[in-house]
C-alpha cells in the first residue's frame, strides 16, 4: 500500500483517507475467534482501521527466543485485520505502558545489570548497547511479520518517550532501524506532552490526549483539562506544519486500579458525552487520523498487568472487556458514519465568523466551544458547537444540551438539495450513483433548512416521527432525508450499502445480532424497507458449581517441609534481603524459610506486594501490603508481635509466603522496584539464612491431613453447551465471586491464570471466561480451580473454614445471548 | 519521583522574573505545558535557602494561595497559559549576582512529587 501524506491527511493508494482508528490489545483478548469477534464489531461501527501494541514480553519469555503460537500468533492477528479491510497502525515498543507489567519490557532484560532500560535513568539520558541489542532482537523478531501486512499504513516506535535532555539519537536509531526492514509506512513517535517533542526526528508527528485521568473527579467539574484539545491545531502547528494533525491515543475511556472506583462508575461518569466531545472537538481542530484509546476492553491474564491494575482491563471502552457494545461505541459509530458520509480531510479553519453566517455581535457563550471549518472538498462549513454549561445553551440560534456537541452543515451541497443551515446533526449518507439517502438525527428543540434546486428554501423542524422522510428531487437526481432519532440510530448499523435497524450490532459479513425477539428493519435505495422477524432460541445459561473437590495446597508451610534444594538469599546486615528478582526467582508467588530463635517476640517486615507469615506450620499474619502514597508505591514497614506459644522448639521454622501482583508500568518511575521479602528484622536482630523459591507447588492433600488449611485448591468442572460457542451466537461467560467466603483467590480456568480476586482491592467480582481458554461440550470438560488463601475474617475456626470450602457454591453464567440472523 | 522532561518543564518559569521584593523573594509562571492541577506547594529552595511551605503563598488569578491551604481537596487548577506569582514571605538574603538555582517541590495528583530544578541569572547591581 502506498501510503504518503501532506499536512490535511494520510493519503493512501492516492486517496485521501480519514483515519478512524482504535485500539485493542490483542494481549488482552485471546485467539483468533475473539479477535475476529470485536475486530468484526469495530469495522460495523465505523472505524477503519485498529491499532495495535505489540508487546515484547507476550512474546520474549527468555533472551532469544520468541512465542508467536496460539493465542500469541500475530500473524493470524493481522491477517484477521487485513481480510475485514482494516488498516493497521503497528506499536512495536520496545516499551508500551498499557498498564503491562514493566510496560512491556521482559523481565528477564529488567535483571541485566548492563543493560538501561530505555537508555534511560531518572530521566537523563544514557545510551546503552545491551539495551539495544536485546530491543534489536524484538524488532528483528517482529518488524518482518509487520512488514508482511501491507494494510500497515503507519509505526510507531517506542511510546510517550522523553528524557530530561530531550535528546534524539535513540528515537532516531529505532527509526532508522524499522527503516532499515524496508517497512514503509511513515513512522511516527507519540509526545504525551504535546510539546513538539521528536517532531523533526520522525515522518510524522503524533500525540497523546488524556484530558480525564483522575476517576475521583468528574470530568464534567474539571473541564480546564480540554484546553489542550481545544487549542490543538495552533500548539501543534507552531511545531509542525508538514504532516496531518494526527491523535495517536485519543481518550476513549480509562483504567481503573486496585482500590479503584470501578468500572461502572467510570462508565458512568463517562457516558456516550466524553468520547463524543473528545472526537468532535479533534475534528474541529482539524485532525484527521485519531486513535480511539482503547476502542476495545480486555482482560488482565497469566502474568500481564502492571502492579496498579486488576484482572479487568474493560477501559470503559467502547466494546467492554466481554464485547459487549457500550453506548459510547454507538456514539462513536454515529461519528465515524458522518465521517463516512462527508470526507472532512481537507478542511481549514474559519476565523471570519461573521461571514460564516453569524450575527456581529455574536460571542461564544461561556463555557462553549464554537469553531467552523471551512471544507473544501465539500464545498461548505461545519459549525462545531460545544455547551459545557449545566443547562441547553444558544448558540448561534441552535439549542445545545447541556455537555453536547454538535458538527453542524452549512451550506452542504447534496445531488437534489442544498442544507442550508441546520441545527440536526448527519448520522449518515447511502447512495447509488443519483439517489441519495442522507439519514439526519432528528432533534425537537431544533430544525434545518434545505433549499431545493429551484432555489426554494423549506424549513423541516425537528419535531418529526422517525422515519419521517423529505424527498427532494431535480429531475435527474434525488435526496431523500430520513429522520431518526438518536435512540433510533443507536440501534442503527451501516450494512455495505443499506441501513438495519433495531440491532444489537452486526457483523460486515452480513450476520445481525439480536438478544430478544424483535423486528429487524433493513432499509436500501434500491428496495425502501425489508422486515424480518429474530426470535431467540437459547436463553442465559446458569451453571451452578457446587462440591468441589477440597485440596490442601501448599505443603511448603508445614515445618517439617525439605527446602534444603532452595536458592540461598543474603540477609543483609540492615536486615534487608536481596529482592526476589535479583536472586533469579521471579514468580507471582515467592516462599522463603529460614529458622528463628524461641527468643525472638517481634518481628518487623517489609514485602510485596501482599505477604502471610507462618511459624512452625501456623500461621501469624496474613497482609495486604498495596500501598501508594501521591500515586508512589511505598514500602509498609509492619511490625508484628510473635505470640510465645508459636515458638515452642529451640529453632523455629518460619516461611513467609509473598505475591507479588506485578512491576510498575514504568511511566514516571523506573521500573525495576524491588520484589518478595525486602526488609525482615526480629527483636533479637537475627541474621537469617533464608532460602527462596518461586511457585506454589499446589500438592493435592486430602481434607483430612493434618496441615491447617491456609492455602487451599479447590476444582470443580463444568461443561459448555455447543450451541452457546457456536458461530451463530455470542454468548460470554462470566464466573461470578461475589457470595464466596474468600477474600484472596487466584483463578485459573483450564490451567490458565484467568483473574486474582482480591476482595475489597478492587471492585472485580465477575471475571471474564475468555472463550478461547473455555471448551465446548464436544471437546470436554471445563476445569476451574481456585486457589484461596485467605479466608473471611468471619471464618474463625480450621474446622469452620473447611466446612466453608467444602460447601462453597459458585456461578457461572452468561453475561448476556446474542444470537445471529443472517440476511 | 515522576519523569517529566527537565526542558519541558523549565519552559513554566519566566526567565529572568526571581527578584527581591520588601517581604522577601518573588519568581513568576506561565503555563505553556497544558491545564494541570497543583495539589501540594511542598517547599521552594533558592541557592542554599529553604523557604518552608508556611511561607510560599501563589498568586494567580487575582487570588493569593497560601501553600499550606493547597491540598488534593483544594488544589490549585493551572490552566495552559495562565500566569502566577511564588512569593516567598521571608526576608532571607538568598539571591546572588549571575547564576541563582531554584528548586520547586510540588505534588500533583496523577504523577505525585514533582522537583523541578530551575536557573535564572541576576545582575543585582
Amino acid at each position: 500500500m502506498d501510503c504518503v501524506f501532506d499536512k490535511y491527511s494520510l493519503i493512501i493508494d492516492g486517496k485521501r483517507t480519514f483515519i478512524k482508528s482504535g485500539a485493542m490489545h490483542y494481549f488482552r483478548t485471546f485467539g483468533k475467534k475473539e479477535w475476529t469477534d470485536r475486530l468484526q464489531k469495530m469495522k460495523a461501527g465505523g472505524y477503519n482501521t485498529v491499532d495495535l501494541y505489540f508487546c515484547w514480553n507476550f512474546h520474549g519469555i527468555k533472551p532469544g527466543y520468541f512465542d508467536f503460537s496460539d493465542y500469541k500468533n500475530i500473524k493470524d492477528l493481522l491477517k484477521t485485520a487485513a481480510d475485514l479491510g482494516l488498516f493497521v497502525i503497528a506499536r512495536p515498543g520496545p516499551y508500551v505502558n498499557a498498564e503491562t507489567s514493566a510496560g512491556g519490557i521482559p523481565y528477564w532484560l529488567l535483571k541485566d545489570k548492563s543493560a538501561i532500560i530505555r537508555n534511560r535513568t531518572n530521566g537523563d539520558y544514557i545510551y546503552s548497547t545491551s539495551y539495544m541489542e536485546a530491543l534489536k532482537s524484538w524488532y528483528s523478531a517482529l518488524l518482518p511479520i509487520i512488514k508482511e501486512f501491507d494494510n500497515v499504513i503507519l509505526i510507531q516506535v517506542e511510546n510517550e518517550y522523553s528524557t530530561n535532555g530531550g535528546e534524539t539519537e535513540y528515537i532516531e536509531e529505532l527509526v532508522k532501524i524499522v527503516k532499515d526492514f524496508g517497512i514503509k509506512a511513515p513512522v511516527f513517535h507519540n509526545d504525551a506532552y504535546i510539546a513538539g517533542l521528536y517532531a523533526d526526528v520522525v515522518d510524522m508527528y503524533a500525540c497523546d490526549i488524556y484530558p480525564y485521568i483522575n476517576p475521583t473527579n468528574s470530568w464534567k467539574t474539571n473541564t480546564y483539562a480540554f484546553d489542550t484539545l481545544d487549542n490543538l491545531e495552533e500548539i501543534v502547528r507552531d511545531f509542525n506544519d508538514k504532516s496531518p494533525l494526527f491523535i495517536a491515543e485519543m481518550q476513549a475511556g480509562w483504567y481503573d486500579k486496585w482500590l479503584g472506583v470501578g468500572y461502572d462508575a467510570i462508565r458512568r461518569d463517562m457516558g456516550y458525552s466524553h468520547i463524543n466531545i473528545m472526537t468532535k472537538t479533534a475534528i474541529a481542530n482539524g485532525v484527521t487520523i485519531f486513535n480511539h484509546y482503547m476502542t476495545v476492553g480486555g482482560t488482565n491474564i497469566l502474568d500481564m498487568a502492571a502492579d496498579e491494575v486488576y484482572t479487568s482491563y474493560d477501559f470503559a471502552a467502547p466494546i467492554s472487556e466481554l464485547g459487549a457494545i457500550k453506548e459510547n461505541f454507538r456514539k462513536a459509530k454515529e461519528i465515524n458514519y458522518f465521517l463516512d458520509a462527508f470526507d472532512l480531510c481537507e478542511t481549514e479553519p474559519v476565523t471570519d465568523f461573521a461571514a460564516a453566517g453569524f450575527e456581529e455581535s455574536f460571542e461564544t457563550p461561556e463555557n462553549c466551544f464554537v469553531k467552523i471549518r471551512a471544507d473544501k472538498k465539500n464545498g461548505c462549513n461545519w459549525h462545531f458547537y460545544r455547551n459545557f454549561n449545566t443547562c441547553e445553551t444558544d448558540i448561534n440560534g441552535v439549542s445545545i444540551d447541556t455537555f453536547e456537541m454538535k458538527i453542524l452543515p452549512f451550506n452542504l451541497k447534496l445531488k437534489a438539495c442544498e442544507i442550508v443551515k441546520s441545527g440536526m446533526e448527519i448520522f449518515a449518507r447511502l447512495e447509488d450513483a443519483d439517489v441519495e439517502t442522507i439519514f439526519i438525527l432528528s432533534d425537537y428543540k431544533n430544525d434545518l433548512t434545505v433549499k431545493d434546486s429551484k432555489g426554494l428554501e423549506t424549513v423541516i423542524s425537528g419535531d418529526v416521527e422517525d422515519f419521517y422522510e423529505a424527498k427532494f428531487s431535480d429531475g435527474k437526481k434525488c435526496t431523500n432525508l430520513i429522520f431518526i432519532s438518536r435512540k433510533v440510530a443507536n440501534y442503527a448499523w451501516k450494512l455495505n450499502n443499506s441501513m438495519v435497524f433495531n440491532a444489537s450490532f452486526i457483523y460486515p459479513d452480513g450476520k445481525i445480532a439480536y438478544d430478544s425477539e424483535r423486528e429487524i428493519k433493513i432499509y436500501s435505495i434500491e428496495k425502501g424497507y425489508e422486515k424480518f422477524c429474530a426470535v431467540p432460541k437459547l436463553t442465559k445459561k446458569k451453571i451452578k458449581l457446587t462440591n468441589f473437590d477440597v485440596y490442601f495446597a501448599a505443603p511448603e508451610i508445614e515445618a517439617e517441609y525439605d527446602y534444603s534444594d532452595w536458592k540461598s538469599v543474603k540477609h543483609n546486615d540492615d536486615f534487608t534481603l536481596s529482592d526476589s528478582f535479583n536472586s533469579d526467582v521471579y514468580s507471582e508467588f515467592v516462599w522463603y524459610k529460614g529458622q528463628i530463635s524461641a527468643a525472638a517476640r517481634e518481628i518487623s517486615i517489609s514485602a510485596r506486594h501482599i505477604f502471610a507469615i507462618y511459624i512452625n506450620g501456623r500461621e501469624l499474619l496474613n497482609r495486604n501490603s498495596y500501598k501508594y502514597d501521591n500515586l508512589i508505591q511505598v514500602d509498609e514497614h509492619l511490625s508484628v508481635l510473635i505470640r510465645p506459644e508459636l515458638l515452642d522448639k529451640e529453632k523455629n521454622e518460619i516461611t513467609i509466603l509473598v505475591q507479588n501482583l506485578g512491576f510498575d508500568k514504568g511511566f514516571t518511575n523506573d521500573i525495576n522496584s524491588p520484589r518478595g521479602l525486602i526488609y525482615f528484622k526480629t527483636d533479637t536482630e537475627e541474621i537469617v539464612d533464608w532460602k527462596i523459591r518461586g511457585r506454589i507447588s499446589l500438592e493435592k492433600r486430602p481434607v483430612d491431613d493434618k496441615q491447617a488449611p491456609y492455602l487451599a485448591l479447590l476444582e470443580n468442572k463444568f461443561t459448555i453447551p455447543d450451541a452457546y460457542l457456536g458461530e451463530n451466537t455470542f454468548a460470554p461467560f462470566v464466573l461470578d465471586m461475589d457470595k464466596t467466603p474468600f477474600r484472596r483467590v487466584t483463578i485459573f480456568l483450564n490451567d490458565v491464570k484467568i483473574g486474582r480476586f482480591i476482595r475489597n482491592n478492587s471492585p472485580q467480582e465477575k471475571f471474564y471466561l475468555p472463550p478461547h481458554f473455555l471448551k465446548k461440550e464436544s471437546e470436554g470438560e471445563n476445569v476451574l480451580k481456585l486457589v484461596v488463601w485467605e479466608k473471611s475474617h468471619r471464618i474463625k475456626s480450621v474446622f469452620d473454614y473447611k466446612n466453608y470450602l467444602e460447601n462453597v457454591s459458585l456461578k457461572v453464567e452468561n453475561y448476556k445471548v446474542w444470537e445471529m440472523l443472517e440476511v | 519521583m515522576a519523569v517529566l522532561p527537565d526542558f519541558l518543564i523549565k519552559r513554566v518559569y519566566k526567565k529572568g522574573s526571581l527578584r527581591q521584593t520588601e517581604d522577601g523573594v518573588e519568581f513568576d509562571l506561565k503555563n505553556v505545558l497544558g491545564p494541570g492541577i497543583i495539589s501540594g506547594l511542598e517547599c521552594v529552595q533558592i541557592n542554599d535557602y529553604i523557604f518552608s511551605k508556611d511561607v510560599i503563598s501563589f498568586v494567580t488569578q487575582g487570588m493569593e494561595l497560601a501553600a499550606e491551604i493547597v491540598n488534593e481537596k483544594n488544589p490549585i487548577h493551572f490552566r495552559l497559559n495562565q500566569e502566577g506569582t511564588m512569593k516567598l514571605l521571608e526576608k532571607a538574603n538568598c539571591l546572588k549576582e549571575g547564576l541563582n538555582k531554584i528548586i520547586l517541590e510540588i505534588m500533583n495528583p496523577e504523577a505525585g512529587k514533582l522537583k523541578i530544578t530551575l536557573t535564572d541569572n541576576l545582575h543585582l547591581s
